[in-house]
């Protein structure tokens, strides 16, 4: 038997590992992207970076991590987010930079500036793919979460490793099964979210 | 001086026999993934409704945090390198399987009707325009498939199934830095050297059977 | 294997009836009209007029609600539409070549799956290529992106006459393509016409071209046949207001004998002047990457004749220069009456002539349309 406590406290670490990651990769990548989308040069790096890190094999990254900032729960997020950040990034800067040209150039025309293209017309467009890109880091995220108990950070990945350990399925699926959970949850929400925010564009 | 240390690490923790591993059980899930992938494609692009539900199925089981659904399948499968290639199959299919199903079904419409009207019939369209102008889609698919499988066999090591996972997993319990580097390093790079080569193959496609 | 082909020539193709209907729209309204064997029927009319699903009724790419199509007297439901599509060639505006296949295999599809064998199958492509100037060893293994939009034509074309089929069905086939190139395609149309002689139903909204390229035209407007007849008939006898303004919209055909060369030449541009010294391999690379279907050959500042894009094809691998292949034109002025100058063209039975102006400077080619000479 595994403690109804135990379950509950991985599972709410669990849920501030996800929304905590996840804040931070919004916060990062929806700036870099709009970076990306004013010079060609940082364009290039970020989304070529953005592209061959996505092919990097999730324990990997985390691992990686260990060495470069020890464990527990800040680098744990840092290794969340290096996954939750990618397509963040590469959504909005999809959505922004595939606005039409006479979009871009009737609003020049009409005499907005740069920063207010960006604000009223690309943004808008992105949004659609951004909302994609923000639900699928928060999947990764639940996902990422799960593994990176092994580097201390708590959750629901505790229990998992504790179960796999101790031989022990019933733990192991205490573990699961709430992030199973908590993915679907974040995919109903954010779905909805999206369709509310993005509804009659 | 740096050479001496990776060598060193290399053949105390068996990264030869463990790539091998790796890559073994990296190729049979893959081989299979795309085998069962391209056939529900294309049964599914047969019996056009089923295609939402089933796709829609599959895209449910791949939200599912890929730890939970090894765990899921330890009770059923056991511990090792089985319940490993089955969860690389169980999420390696939608990507295959959806780019198969929409290849298929986004030709264009003038080209069809032009294959119909020169005398094709559904068959002889399906062999000679549909499948063939599908390639680079599918291989699209294959490509992302290969990026969840290489990340799945890896997190294999952590349920017994060996592989470069297992020394990473020592790595970060025993807390040896040198050991994570090397392994983490060249799991990274063997990842990013299939990603890019499945890329050059989904280009070449693309500029031979592509539309313009 | 009776079944290969269904009808071997048309005597008669017979529309009686047709409708058919979208939702609350009427595409096509009881439509009947008799295509004879070995005519080229046009079906002109706006957007909507119903010209391109009565076509596309005779290959049942459209099944009418009501009304029967019959080929030599067999409805064509009979027939196994597959089989029938096979002995049917269709080319359309947008041409729709499969862009994975190369050229040679967008021809040689049918073939294959027929059953012919490759050296047959690659004899067949060749001379199609050669029947469509295009010089195969350049252009069998090209793709259709590589290819320029009359190129393109030119194998839509090609891909359609592979299984020698007795009937074509056109729609608009050179609608997509620049003024100029569009003349010329329609030229060398007219030879590949009289070569195959075959039956053929061409839709088209520009008068001009109905009346360069039709024996007879049918005039649709909102789904129902307005007019049928030969070019002088709808000039000369136009049923209604309707079809006296289309026929008759530039005025051309009607008051001939006040028009000059000048206001029926077209110009000529740089692309078109060619030394006769020049080797014919070199003229052809140039006219073929050109698109352009005529050359005016110059020996310095004398003309030395004109050759069309054709005879270059058609002679490339004889060591000549072009000078050697070139023939005399009939030269005009642009102020000079178009009756006469018509008159000569038809004694002569030319189809173009030069113009050259009072500098003696060659300055357009006169191509005038067919239907000119009837009615002179």
């Amino acid at each position: 038997m595994v403690a109804l406590e135990a379950v509950l406290t991985a599972t709410i670490q669990q849920v501030i590992l996800v929304y905590t990651s996840l804040a931070v990769s919004i916060t990062l990548g929806i700036p870099l992207a709009v970076v990306a989308l004013n010079s060609h040069k940082l364009e290039k790096i970020i989304i070529t970076f953005a592209n061959l890190v996505q092919a990097i094999p999730t324990f990997a990254v985390v691992a990686i991590v260990v060495p470069l900032m020890g464990i527990g729960f800040w680098p744990a997020i840092f290794a969340i987010m290096l996954r939750a950040l990618l397509p963040i990034v590469k959504n909005t800067w999809i959505g922004l930079s595939s606005v039409d040209p006479a979009s871009i150039d009737a609003a020049t025309g009409l005499g907005l500036t740069r920063w207010q293209t960006t604000r009223f017309i690309r943004f808008p467009h992105a949004y659609p793919p951004m909302f994609a890109g923000i639900k699928f880091a928060a999947i990764l995220a639940n996902s990422v979460a799960i593994l990176t108990a092994i580097i201390g950070s708590g959750g629901l990945g505790t229990l998992v490793f504790e179960g796999l350990a101790g031989i022990n399925i019933t733990t192991m699926l205490a573990g699961a099964l709430p992030a199973i959970f908590i993915a679907i949850f974040l995919d109903v929400s954010f779905t909805r979210l999206e369709y509310r925010l993005t509804a009659g564009r | 001086m740096i050479f001496d240390d990776v060598t060193a690490v290399w053949n105390q923790f068996n990264l030869t026999e463990r790539t091998i591993e790796h890559l073994w059980m990296f190729s049979i899930a893959l081989t299979i993934s795309v085998i069962l992938g391209i056939i529900l494609g294309i049964i599914l692009y047969q019996h056009k409704k089923y295609a939402e539900p089933a796709l829609n199925g599959l895209n449910a089981l791949e939200t599912f945090p890929d730890m939970a659904l090894l765990v899921l399948l330890i009770p059923v499968a056991g511990i090792g390198e089985v319940p490993t290639i089955i969860a690389c199959i169980i999420y390696s299919l939608l990507p295959v399987t959806r780019n198969t199903y929409t290849g298929l079904v986004s030709v264009r419409p003038e080209i069809l009707e032009a294959g119909t009207a020169i005398g094709l019939t559904e068959a002889d369209i399906v062999r000679n325009i549909r499948i063939p102008v599908s390639l680079p889609m599918i291989a699209g698919g294959i490509r992302i498939a290969i990026v969840f499988t290489m990340g799945i066999v890896t997190l294999g090591g952590i349920i017994g199934a060996g592989g470069l996972g297992a020394p990473l997993q020592t790595g970060i319990v025993l807390l040896l830095p040198d050991v994570i580097i090397v392994t983490g390093l060249w799991v990274g790079i063997l990842a990013v050297i299939f990603d890019g080569c499945a890329g050059m193959i989904e280009k070449r496609l693309t500029v031979r059977y592509g539309e313009w | 294997m009776t079944s290969i082909h269904p009808f071997e020539t048309i005597d008669r193709i017979e529309l009686s009836h047709l409708t058919k209907t979208y939702g609350d729209v009427t595409a096509v309204s009881d439509v009947s009209l008799d295509v004879i064997g070995g005519e080229l029927l046009v079906l002109i009319g706006g957007s909507g007029s119903g010209k391109t699903t009565t076509l596309r009724m005779v290959n049942r790419l459209i099944e009418p609600d009501s009304g029967i199509v019959r080929i030599n007297g067999t409805d064509i439901r009979e027939f196994d539409e597959v089989r029938l599509r096979r002995n049917i060639g269709y080319v359309i505006q947008q041409i729709g070549l499969f862009s994975h296949m190369n050229v040679g295999d967008n021809i040689g599809l049918i073939p294959k799956i027929e059953g012919w064998g490759k050296e047959q199958i690659d004899a067949r492509v060749h001379e199609l290529l050669e029947m469509v100037d295009l010089p195969p060893e350049i252009f069998s293994a090209r793709y259709p992106r590589e290819l320029s939009g009359g190129q393109q034509q030119r194998v839509g074309l090609a891909r359609a006459l592979v299984m020698n089929p007795s009937l074509f069905l056109m729609d608009e086939p050179f609608g997509a393509l620049d003024p100029i190139l569009r003349k010329q395609l329609q030229e060398e149309f007219l030879t590949i016409k009289y070569d195959i002689g075959r039956t053929i139903i061409f839709v088209t909204h520009d008068i001009d071209e109905a009346f360069k390229l039709g024996d007879r035209i049918c005039i649709m407007h909102e789904g129902e046949l307005v007019q049928i007849g030969t070019p002088e008939e709808l000039i000369f006898h136009p049923e209604t207001d309707q079809v006296a303004h289309l026929v008759d919209a530039n005025r051309k055909y009607r008051h001939i004998e006040t028009f000059t060369v000048h206001d029926l030449m077209s110009p000529l541009s740089k692309r078109e002047f060619y030394e006769a010294n020049m080797p014919v391999s070199e003229a052809m690379a140039k006219i073929l990457s050109d698109e352009t279907g005529i050359a005016v050959v110059m020996e310095g500042n004398n003309l030395r004749g004109t050759t069309s894009r054709q005879n270059i094809v058609r002679n490339r691998k004889k060591n000549l220069l072009l000078g050697d292949i070139t023939t005399e034109p009939i030269t005009v002025t642009p102020e000079d009456a178009l009756v006469p100058v018509l008159q000569k063209m038809k004694t002569k039975n030319a189809s173009s002539a030069l113009v050259i102006n009072r500098e003696g400077e060659v300055t357009g080619m006169l191509i005038p349309d067919s239907v000119l000479f009837h009615i002179i």
